[in-house]
């Protein structure tokens, strides 16, 4: 099949062709891990050949596509996820695909579908360890929710403390309200090190997330921590002006602070210093 | 002044503020940066220091993307937070490692000196998130702040001359390090309304009490206010600065630390004008001087030369005018100022005193001193391009006059030609019009005055326009001075009388009394004897306010002249005699001789001949001492006449001949012209008509030539007569003899 049999498809036709393209996972691998690439990116490649009217059109068919296709595999899934030992590798790809697809495509329209998919997961599947599929779902919430409506989605995932998922929820959560996951943080950094901490604060700063001045500043207040942080993310690669930037947030004081070896023209009197700001000072000066 | 004690001595660290955005404020930064670069050969870092909205990096050819991952000045002091975090083993960063060069398009163009820019920091999305984490009064009160941002001062001052700040403008607390604890001076921008003006004066209080500065004991900065995008040409402009602007700065004035007048009324005159074709995108006009933005380029450049003096120190504001003060120095004084300048490392200082020592040597006539500073000067200034074309073309100005002193005419006429060349492309009237004074004289000294006249006018219509009124009245004195010598006494006389008024506007006696004694002189000649004694008395009352005894003498020399042509004799020999002993007094050996002569003259009408003779040999004497070859023709000629009416021809012939020979080295035409005419004559007394007529004929080709048209007249006289005393049968047969 080539890219013009593709665009032909009607809505239910391609709703069948996802499905089948997406379970096919031995032959054509949904999600590679090494690449990150699956079969939605074959789509995502012929939407790009298409003129600018034709893409939107054929995007807008596809995100019925999906949400056709969400429908259909809620209804599996679901029976699935309720049984002890249910497991479906062919519908986790699928959820898997689908997810990604849709993250993709930012197809909104659906956002609400996948929540509802990821709280009966949360209802049913969280005694096990969660799939492939459904990370991948979650993941793409993270970076589809759009203002602090979420909250109380992360905050229930939050709550049933699934260890497996605690970067990308913590990522979510700081996407949709920063200060509320950040508050997390301390407790966080004491509980865990070496390279859990180390992916966790590592997935906190992936693209879009709170930045290494906000990760900083939520451990500023305690100079340990802060340097358990640094270490971790050190350990995760940070760069040099990302430490730096987590840096930050730390005040110039301390026991130490005034034993700084400034040239003696320059700590001229100033131990003495008061703050002068303008607005301080504004009695101050004569008119 | 008290209050200057306590400011800085030499300014190099300048804040540029303005109360209100949109002044041109980081445009002038950056163009005064390369500037204080290219023509002062400074190292100037230049800091952006708006990090609300940082914009210096785009004039010096950093677009935004290109600085995403260099880091800044908020990194600089970041990491310096941080360094200080580890107390005694922490160390401060190095701020060179955060400098930019300007990219190459603009590196390109600065030929000597250095900038570099310490740009706001990396601008990625994070950036606004860095600077909100300047906390400043954390910084102040707990980071100790102060001493961070006094080791950034003294780190940059210790590798570079000057520092320049752009500041944030309104009144944020992060406009406190910039404008209040790192300027030696601030530069307050400030367009024409009243709410900027107003805004920058309260500003200015507000930073002269600062309890920072105050508590500190580093005392107040300097305070320079510059209009900024203004329409000086337009009256208004005017206006607004008589009724706003200078009364406002008046009532800063008692605080002392507003910049003296001299320096800074200048600055306000023209402040940063308005240039259409500079606003659009962000550009580097300072080196640009084609017409559609030279009002702003000039504009720049005299305010970098105003933070070029101030760097110096506070005694060189006066600079601006280095003629005036340096000119007042000795030799010595100037030798010792170049080896401070040399030993600095100032080669454009050194290259600036040099030029006034080899000005100051030739007019002591030191030669070879005046040869060597001003070889050294030229070539300095000639490897520079056309930044420095006008201090080029005024060594060469200053080397012309040498020559001319070192009777090298056709040399000095050729360098004060390519002098001129270089100042028509600075368009420096003034200097153009010194030139062509200079180049005036020389012709009026071979007798050319039509030319030399010519050169005078155009001189007089450059000085003029440039107003320089100082140099006005010295072309108005030069072109009566040639007026006079052409033949034309009236017209002399106007020009003196125009150039009195002007030297009276300014001032000027010696001018004065210069004018007075030329119109004394004048008035004389055309027979008005009586009314040249007032003007001789008014030029004398001058001279002696002045203590001027040269003056004094040539004064009471004319008054003799004028006394001798009323008969006094004895009366005109008494004030000779006190001239003599005034022009002794004052060294003048040329005026001695000319004063003998004039008693030599005295003493023929008196028909006393060897005593005549006696004082034109002392005048002949002293005259050659003085290197006057013209006046020594003069004597002679006299001497020549004596030894004819005595009957002694050959005696007087070879007088003549002697007189003739000098005139000719000292290229005065008109002499030569006088010369001829006395030889005709005597050859004609004798009866020898042909070579008489043809003595006469040449003398009058040369009268011709030298516009003299008295000269003309009297040898056309002359040779009207011997024509008309030999018979047209005779003057066939005479001619074949």
């Amino acid at each position: 099949m080539n890219e013009q049999d593709l665009f032909a498809f009607d809505v239910n036709a391609l709703a069948v062709y996802l499905r089948e393209r997406l379970t096919r996972a031995r032959l054509d691998p949904p999600l590679d891990p090494r690449t990150n690439e699956g079969p939605p990116a074959f789509l995502l490649r012929a939407l790009r050949h298409l003129k600018d009217e034709e893409q939107a059109e054929f995007s807008n068919k596809l995100c019925q596509a999906i949400r056709i296709s969400f429908g259909n595999l809620a209804t599996h899934i679901a029976e699935k996820w309720a049984k002890p030992s249910g497991s479906d590798s062919a519908a986790d790809e699928w959820l898997a695909g689908l997810s990604y697809l849709a993250q993709k495509l930012e197809a909104t329209s659906v956002l609400s579908m996948m929540e509802v998919l990821a709280v009966a997961w949360l209802g049913n599947g969280t005694d096990k360890e969660p799939s492939f599929g459904v990370q991948h779902l979650i993941r793409s919430i993270a970076y589809m929710q759009q203002g602090k409506g979420h909250e109380g989605f992360w905050e229930e995932l939050w709550a049933h403390r699934i260890p497996e998922l605690t970067p990308l929820i913590l990522f979510g959560w700081a996407r949709c309200k920063p200060e509320a996951a950040l508050r997390q943080l301390p407790g966080l950094v004491r509980a865990q090190d070496g390279t859990a901490l180390a992916n966790l604060l590592w997935s906190l700063l992936a693209s879009g997330g709170p930045s290494p001045i906000e990760v900083g500043r939520a451990l500023a207040h305690d100079a340990e921590l802060h340097q358990q942080g640094r270490l971790a993310l050190e350990r995760a690669g940070a760069s040099r002006d990302e430490l730096r930037d987590y840096d930050l947030p730390m005040t110039a004081t301390g026991p130490a602070a005034g034993a700084f070896p400034f040239p003696p023209e320059a700590k001229y009197r100033a131990q003495h210093t008061e703050y002068v700001g303008w607005d301080v000072n504004l009695q101050q000066v004569p008119a | 002044m008290s209050s200057r004690a306590v400011g800085p001595e030499k300014s190099r660290v300048f804040t540029f503020y303005s109360y209100k955005g949109g002044v041109g404020r980081t445009m002038a930064v950056a163009n005064l940066a390369c500037w204080l670069a290219h023509r002062h050969g400074l190292k100037v870092a230049c800091i952006d220091w708006d990090l609300e909205a940082p914009g210096l990096h785009y004039y010096l050819g950093w677009p935004d993307e290109e600085l995403r991952t260099r880091s800044g000045l908020v990194e600089y002091l970041h990491d310096f937070r941080s360094e200080v975090r580890h107390g005694a083993t922490g160390v401060a960063p190095n701020v060179c490692e955060y400098l930019l060069p300007p990219a190459e398009r603009i590196a390109a163009q600065i030929k000597f000196g250095e900038v570099r820019l310490l740009h706001c920091g990396r601008t990625d999305p994070l950036y606004l998130h860095r600077v909100k984490e300047l906390d400043w009064k954390r910084f102040y009160e707990e980071e100790q702040g102060f001493s961070i941002v006094q080791t950034l001062r003294l780190q940059l001052l210790d590798s570079f001359d000057v520092v320049l700040i752009d500041a944030r403008a309104g009144q944020a607390d992060v406009g406190v390090t910039p404008t209040v604890q790192l300027p030696d001076t601030v530069v307050l921008l400030f367009t024409s309304n009243r709410q900027s003006l107003e805004g920058s004066i309260q500003i200015a209080r507000r930073l002269i009490a600062h309890p920072l500065r105050r508590d500190q004991e580093i005392g107040p900065p300097h305070l320079l206010f510059t209009p900024a995008r203004v329409f000086p040409a337009v009256d208004a402009y005017a206006t607004w600065l008589n009724q706003d602007v200078r009364p406002a700065l008046a009532t800063l004035r008692e605080t002392g630390m507003l910049l003296p007048e001299d320096i800074s009324e200048d600055l306000l005159r023209e402040g940063l004008p308005v240039a259409p074709h500079a606003s659009v995108d962000e550009q580097i006009v300072v080196f640009d001087e084609s017409p559609r933005v030279r009002e702003l380029t000039h504009a720049y450049r005299n305010l970098a030369q105003a933070l070029a003096n101030l760097h110096q120190g506070l005694n060189a504001w006066t600079m601006e005018k280095p003629d005036a003060d340096s000119e007042r120095l000795s030799l010595d004084a100037l030798k010792k100022q170049i080896a401070e300048a040399s030993q600095r490392g100032d080669s454009d200082k050194v290259a600036q005193l040099q030029w006034l020592a080899g000005k100051k040597a030739t007019e002591d006539r030191r030669v070879d001193e005046a040869e060597a500073f001003l070889q050294a000067a030229i070539a300095f200034y000639a490897g520079r391009g056309s930044a420095y074309a006008a201090e080029y073309g005024f060594s060469l100005l200053a080397l012309g006059d040498l020559r001319v002193q070192q009777l090298k005419e056709a040399e000095a006429m050729l360098l004060y030609e390519k002098a001129l060349t270089l100042l028509r492309e600075t368009e420096e009237k003034s200097g153009q019009g010194l030139i062509l004074l200079a180049m005036g004289n020389l012709r009026a000294k071979e007798g050319a005055y039509p030319e030399a006249l010519r050169l005078y006018e155009e001189a007089q219509i450059l000085l003029r326009e440039s107003g320089t009124k100082n140099g006005q009245s010295v072309a108005l004195h030069m072109m009566a001075n040639a007026l006079a010598k052409a033949g034309h006494p009236a017209q002399a006389l106007t020009m003196y009388e125009e150039a009195l008024i002007l030297d009276r506007e300014q001032e000027n006696k010696r001018g004065q009394s210069a004018a007075l004694h030329a119109m004394g002189n004048l008035t004389a000649e055309m027979g008005g004897n009586a009314d040249a004694i007032p003007l001789y008395e008014e030029a004398l009352v001058l001279d002696r306010e002045m203590g001027d005894k040269l003056g004094q003498g040539m004064t009471l020399h004319g008054m003799g002249n004028v006394r001798a042509k009323q008969g006094d004799l004895t009366d005109a020999l008494r004030l000779y005699e006190e001239a003599l002993v005034l022009k002794r007094d004052a060294g003048d050996k040329r005026g001695q001789g000319v004063t003998l002569h004039a008693m030599g003259n005295a003493r023929v009408q008196q028909a006393d001949h060897a005593e005549a003779l006696r004082l034109y040999e002392e005048a002949l004497a002293l005259k050659r001492e003085a290197g006057d070859k013209l006046g020594q023709g003069v004597t002679l000629h006299e001497m020549g006449n004596v030894r004819a009416q005595q009957g002694d021809h050959a005696d007087a012939l070879r007088l003549y001949e002697e007189a003739l020979a000098l005139d000719r080295e000292a290229g005065d035409k008109r002499g030569q012209g006088v010369m001829l005419h006395a030889m005709g004559n005597l050859r004609a007394q004798k009866g020898e008509h042909v070579e008489a007529l043809r003595l006469y004929e040449e003398a009058l080709a040369l009268a011709q030539e030298a516009g003299d048209q008295e000269g003309i007249g009297i040898v056309s006289a002359s040779i009207a007569q011997l024509r008309s005393k030999s018979a047209p049968g005779r003057e066939q047969g005479l001619q074949g003899a």
